[in-house]
C-alpha cells in the first residue's frame, strides 16, 4: 500500500509543481511526477496481480457513512495496471505535444487536472466506501471536465465540455441513489461491511438497474453514450487517450465491483448485459464507419469496445446464472482482458491520431491521405493498433474477443433455451462486429496512410518527434506482445478470475482457467506460425525480385496518364456501401449534386449522420424541459435583491416547517 | 459542557463590537472603510471564538480556521476588488437617515427577540444559558443586519459585504448551536464562503468591466 500512496503523492506532486514553476519546467516536472507515480502504481498492481495478499488501508472519517478505505485485490489490480501503463506514455506524448501545438503558454492547468484525473480514476479503482468512491469520482469527472475544455476558445469545444458535464452529472446523480440505498439495505457504506446478500429481489434489480444507468453512463453504454463522441475529440490527444483508454472504464470497473457486492445474479441481468452490449457493440462500430473525423471515428469504436466488454461480462453472468463454470470464465476473462487491450489499442490510436491532426493540420479523413510515405513510424504503429481493434490475430484484440467467442460457444454446445438464445446472438453478433470494425479501420488507415495526399497540408506534413513516437511505439509493442503472450497474460489473470468464480458462487476455476490457457496457448502458436509464414514470405519475394527493376506508380494510378488525388475514394465513398446498407439505421444525409448527362458538369457529395439517439431521445427531452421551466421565466427579473429574498423566504420556509 | 471557564464580560464586551462593525459596514458609504469595518468584525470573530475555547478546545480549530478565512483571505479578496475602482458606493435603495434608523429598529428588536425567545431558535439547553445566550441574541443580529444590506444595497460590492455579514451571523451561531461540529464539516463551510467571495467578485469585476459599474440593477441588462 506504501508503493501505491506514493503513486498517488508523486503525480498530484507533479502536477502542482507544474502549476507552480516557470514556463521550461511546466511539462518536465508534470511528465516526471507521472512516471516516477506510475512506475510506482504498477509496481503496486503487480505485486498483487503475481499473488500477493490482498493489501488495505482504513482510516475512520468523520463524515457519515465515510471512511478512507483503500485496498488493492486483484480485481483492483487488473485495471490499475493499464492506467499506470497508458499514463506515463500518453504524459510523455503530452508533454511533447502541449509544447508544440500550445508554446508552453498556459499549460500548467492541463498538467494539474491531468494527474487529478489519473489520481482520481486510481483511487475510483481502490476506493472500499461508497463516499470516497463517489469523491473520487467526481474528482475524475471533473478533471476531466476541465481537460475536454482546455480549448475553450472554440465553440464546438465548449459545446462539447457541456454536454459532458450534464452527462456525467447525471450518471453520478444514479450512482448517489444507488449508494444511498445500498446504505440504508446494508447497514454500511464501507464494501466489507455492507450486508447485501440477503437483499430482496426486487431491491437488488432496483441496485442493478441504477448501476447500469450510472456506471454505463460513465463508460458510454448505448442509450448513454451520447457525451462520449463528443467530449472525446474535443480533447488534447493524449487526454483522448487516457480518457477512452481508462476513464471509461472507471464504469465498467464500478459495475463488477457492485455486482460482487449484489446478491447472485437472477438470469436477466446476463441477458441484459449481453443485449446492451451487442446494441452498443453493432451501434458504435455502424456509427464510427459513418464518420470523417479520425478522432470521432475512435470515440465511437470507444462505444463499440464497451459494447464488447459489456457483452462478455453479460455472457459471464449468463454462464455464472447457468452454472456453467466455462462459459462465466470465459466471458470473464475476455471481457477483463478487453479492458486492457481496448486500453493499449485505442490509447496508441488515439495518440496516433493527435500526431496525424498535428502533422497535417485536420483531422478530416476526406482531407487526409498519403501520409505512411511521409509518416513511416506512425503509419506503422497505427497500422498495428488498427488490426488490434479489428480483433485480427496476431494481435491482442483477437485474443480477447476470441475468449468471448469460446465462451459463447461452450454455452452454445451446453446451454438450452435462453441461455442458448443468448450464446448464439451474443457470438453472431460479435462477429458483426468484427466484420464491422475491420471495414471501418480499413477505410481509416487507407483513407489517412495510403493513397494520395488530398489536401496540400497532407503533402506537406513530416513526421513527428521522437518524444511523441516512442509512446505509440511501445504502446504497439505491448499489443504485439500481449498477443503472442496470451498464456502467460491469463495466468496474470488467475487471481482475479478466483475472485469473480468466489464471488458469482461457482466452483475454484483451475480447471477452466487451465483450458482456457490450452487454448490461448494453440492461439498463440497459431500466430507465431502466421508471422513466420509472413516473414518467408517477404522473404520470398524479394528473392524472385532479386536482379529485377521495381517500378513504383501512383497508388489508384489504373493506367490514367495524369491521374490526381481526386480520382482515388474518399473516406466517405469508401464506406458508402455499407452505410447504405444500414441506411435504415444510421439515417444517414446525404447532400451535393450527382453527376448527370453524357457530359455532366461539376458534381459533389456530402454526407453527414447525427446520433440517432441525441436527435432523436435527449434534445426533445431537454427542450421539452427547457420549455417546461421556460414558463417559470417571469421569476427571472435581473433583481439580485429579490433572487436573495427568495433564498431568504425559503430558509423561512424551512425553519418554520422544522419547529413546528 | 458548563460556562464555568469562560470570561462572560470579554464575551459581552466582543459581542456588542461585533454588533457595532456590523451597523458600520451597513451604513458607511465608503467602500473601503466598509471593507475596513467587515475585516475588524472577522477578527472580533477569531477573538469570541477562542473565547469559547476555553471550555471546547477543538474551537481552538475553528479560530484559526476563520483567521485564515474570514480575517485574511477575504478582507484580501474585497481591499484588492476595490482598490482598483471607485471607492463611493452607489447610491443605495433607501437614504441614509433612514437607513439608520432601520438599522437601529433591527438590531434592538433582532437583539431582544432572540434574547428572549431563545427556546424558539436553539432546543438545547447549552444554548440557552448565559453567555451562548447572549451569542445566539448577537448572531441573528449580525444576520439580520446582513440581509438588510443585501436587500436594499444597490451596490455588488455591498452586496458580497452583505453576503459575508450573513455567513458570518451562521459561523458564530454554530458555537452556541452546534458545538460538536466535525472538523471536516467545518473545514466545508468556511472554505466554502472564501471561495464563494472569490467567485462573487470575479464576476463582479467583469461586470464592472463590461458594463463600467457596479450597480445590480445594470443586471438586468444581461436578461434577453
Amino acid at each position: 500500500m506504501g508503493a501505491f500512496l506514493a503513486a498517488l503523492g508523486l503525480v498530484v506532486a507533479g502536477g502542482v509543481a507544474s502549476l507552480l514553476t516557470g514556463r521550461r519546467w511546466r511539462s518536465r516536472v508534470a511528465v516526471a511526477g507521472i512516471a516516477a507515480g506510475s512506475l510506482c502504481g504498477l509496481l503496486a498492481a503487480l505485486r498483487v496481480l503475481a499473488g500477493a495478499a490482498t493489501v488495505a488501508l482504513h482510516v475512520p472519517w468523520r463524515v457519515p457513512y465515510g471512511s478512507f478505505s483503500l485496498a488493492i485485490d486483484p480485481l483492483s489490480a487488473l485495471f490499475l495496471a493499464p492506467l499506470f501503463v497508458l499514463a506515463p506514455a500518453a504524459a510523455v506524448y503530452g508533454g511533447r505535444y502541449l509544447e508544440e501545438e500550445h508554446g508552453g503558454g498556459a499549460i500548467g492547468g492541463v498538467w494539474l487536472f491531468t494527474s487529478l484525473l489519473i489520481v482520481g480514476i486510481a483511487v475510483v479503482f481502490t476506493a472500499r466506501n461508497g463516499v470516497l468512491f463517489l469523491l473520487a469520482w467526481e474528482v475524475m469527472s471533473v478533471a476531466a471536465y476541465f481537460l475536454v475544455t482546455f480549448e475553450h476558445h472554440r465553440d464546438e469545444v465548449r459545446e462539447a465540455g457541456w454536454t459532458y458535464l450534464v452527462a456525467t452529472h447525471l450518471g453520478t446523480a444514479f450512482l448517489i441513489a444507488m449508494f444511498l440505498l445500498m446504505a440504508r439495505a446494508g447497514g454500511s457504506l464501507d464494501f466489507d461491511r455492507m450486508r447485501l446478500g440477503q437483499a430482496s429481489p426486487a431491491l437488488a434489480g432496483l441496485l442493478f438497474g441504477l448501476a447500469v444507468v450510472g456506471f454505463g453512463t460513465k463508460a458510454g453504454l448505448v442509450p448513454f453514450h451520447v457525451w462520449l463522441p463528443e467530449a472525446h475529440p474535443a480533447a488534447p490527444s493524449h487526454v483522448s487517450a487516457l480518457m477512452s483508454g481508462v476513464m471509461i472504464k472507471a464504469g465498467i470497473y464500478g459495475l463488477l465491483r457492485v455486482l460482487l457486492l449484489l446478491p447472485p445474479p437472477p438470469a436477466w441481468w446476463g441477458w441484459l448485459l449481453v443485449a446492451m452490449g451487442l446494441v452498443s457493440g453493432v451501434g458504435g462500430v455502424l456509427y464510427a464507419l459513418a464518420q470523417h473525423d479520425l478522432k470521432r471515428l475512435l470515440a465511437y469504436h470507444s462505444v463499440e469496445n464497451i459494447g464488447i466488454i459489456t457483452l462478455g461480462l453479460g455472457v459471464g453472468l449468463v454462464g455464472a446464472h447457468a452454472g456453467l463454470p466455462l462459459v462465466a470464465l470465459a466471458g470473464f476473462a475476455g471481457a477483463l482482458l478487453h479492458v486492457l487491450n481496448h486500453a493499449l489499442f485505442k490509447g496508441l490510436l488515439f495518440l496516433g491520431a493527435g500526431a496525424v491532426a498535428h502533422a497535417a493540420g485536420t483531422r478530416d479523413l476526406d482531407h487526409l491521405g498519403g501520409l505512411g510515405k511521409r509518416m513511416p513510424w506512425t503509419g506503422a504503429a497505427f497500422l498495428i493498433g488498427s488490426a488490434a481493434i479489428s480483433g485480427l490475430p496476431p494481435l491482442n484484440g483477437f485474443v480477447s474477443e476470441f475468449l468471448i467467442y469460446l465462451g459463447a460457444a461452450a454455452a452454445a454446445l451446453t446451454g438450452r433455451g435462453a441461455t442458448l438464445a443468448a450464446a448464439v446472438a451474443g457470438g453472431a453478433g460479435l462477429a458483426l462486429i468484427g466484420g464491422l470494425a475491420l471495414a471501418c479501420f480499413t477505410k481509416a488507415f487507407g483513407s489517412v496512410f495510403l493513397g494520395d495526399p488530398r489536401s496540400p497540408h497532407a503533402a506537406h506534413a513530416v513526421e513527428v518527434a521522437a518524444a511523441l513516437r516512442l509512446p505509440m511505439a511501445a504502446l504497439a509493442a505491448a499489443c504485439v506482445a500481449i498477443g503472442l503472450g496470451a498464456p502467460l497474460v491469463l495466468t496474470g489473470m488467475t487471481g482475479v478470475l478466483a475472485q469473480l468464480a468466489q464471488g458469482f458462487g461457482l466452483p475454484a476455476p483451475d480447471a477452466q482457467i487451465a483450458t482456457l490457457r490450452s487454448a490461448l496457448a494453440w492461439v498463440a502458436l497459431a500466430s507465431l506460425t502466421l508471422l513466420a509464414a509472413v516473414a518467408l514470405a517477404v522473404l520470398a519475394r524479394r528473392f524472385l525480385l532479386r536482379g529485377r527493376t521495381v517500378t513504383a506508380a501512383p497508388t489508384w494510378g489504373c493506367g490514367y496518364a495524369a491521374p490526381t488525388a481526386r480520382m482515388q475514394y474518399t473516406a466517405s465513398s469508401f464506406a458508402q456501401p455499407l452505410v447504405d446498407l444500414f441506411r435504415p439505421v444510421l439515417r444517414t444525409a446525404a447532400f451535393g449534386t450527382p453527376p448527370s448527362g453524357a457530359f455532366p458538369g461539376p458534381a459533389s457529395f456530402a454526407s453527414a449522420t447525427p446520433d440517432p439517439v441525441d436527435r432523436g431521445l435527449y434534445r426533445p427531452l431537454f427542450a421539452g424541459a427547457a420549455a417546461l421551466f421556460g414558463r417559470l421565466r417571469w421569476v427571472q427579473h435581473g433583481r439580485i435583491q429579490l433572487y436573495l429574498l427568495y433564498l431568504v423566504a425559503t430558509l423561512l420556509i424551512l425553519l418554520l416547517w422544522k419547529v413546528r | 459542557m458548563s460556562t464555568a471557564g469562560l470570561n462572560g464580560e470579554l464575551i459581552q464586551t466582543l459581542s456588542m463590537v461585533v454588533v457595532i462593525t456590523s451597523v458600520v459596514a451597513v451604513e458607511v458609504r465608503r467602500l473601503r472603510f466598509a471593507a475596513m469595518a467587515y475585516s475588524a468584525q472577522a477578527l472580533l470573530i477569531v477573538g469570541l471564538v477562542a473565547s469559547f475555547a476555553a471550555v471546547n478546545p477543538s474551537l481552538y480549530w475553528w479560530a484559526a480556521v476563520a483567521l485564515i478565512t474570514k480575517a485574511v483571505l477575504t478582507p484580501w479578496f474585497l481591499f484588492r476588488f476595490i482598490g482598483h475602482g471607485e471607492d463611493r458606493e452607489i447610491k443605495p435603495l433607501i437614504g441614509f437617515g433612514p437607513s439608520v434608523v432601520v438599522a437601529a429598529l433591527l438590531m434592538t428588536g433582532f437583539y431582544r427577540f432572540t434574547h428572549g425567545h431563545v427556546a424558539l431558535f436553539a432546543p438545547t439547553t447549552l444554548a440557552q444559558g448565559g453567555v451562548f445566550r447572549t451569542n445566539l441574541a448577537v448572531t441573528s443580529t449580525v444576520f439580520a443586519l446582513g440581509l438588510y444590506c443585501v436587500l436594499t444595497r444597490r451596490d455588488a460590492t455591498k452586496t458580497v459585504i452583505g453576503l459575508c455579514l450573513l455567513e458570518n451571523g451562521v459561523h458564530l451561531s454554530l458555537v452556541s448551536l452546534a458545538p460538536e461540529l466535525p472538523e471536516t464539516t467545518l473545514f466545508g463551510v468556511a472554505t466554502e464562503v472564501v471561495v464563494t467571495v472569490f467567485l462573487l467578485l470575479y464576476v463582479i469585476a467583469g461586470v464592472r468591466k463590461e458594463f463600467g459599474t457596479t450597480d445590480t440593477f445594470a443586471l438586468r441588462e444581461l436578461q434577453r
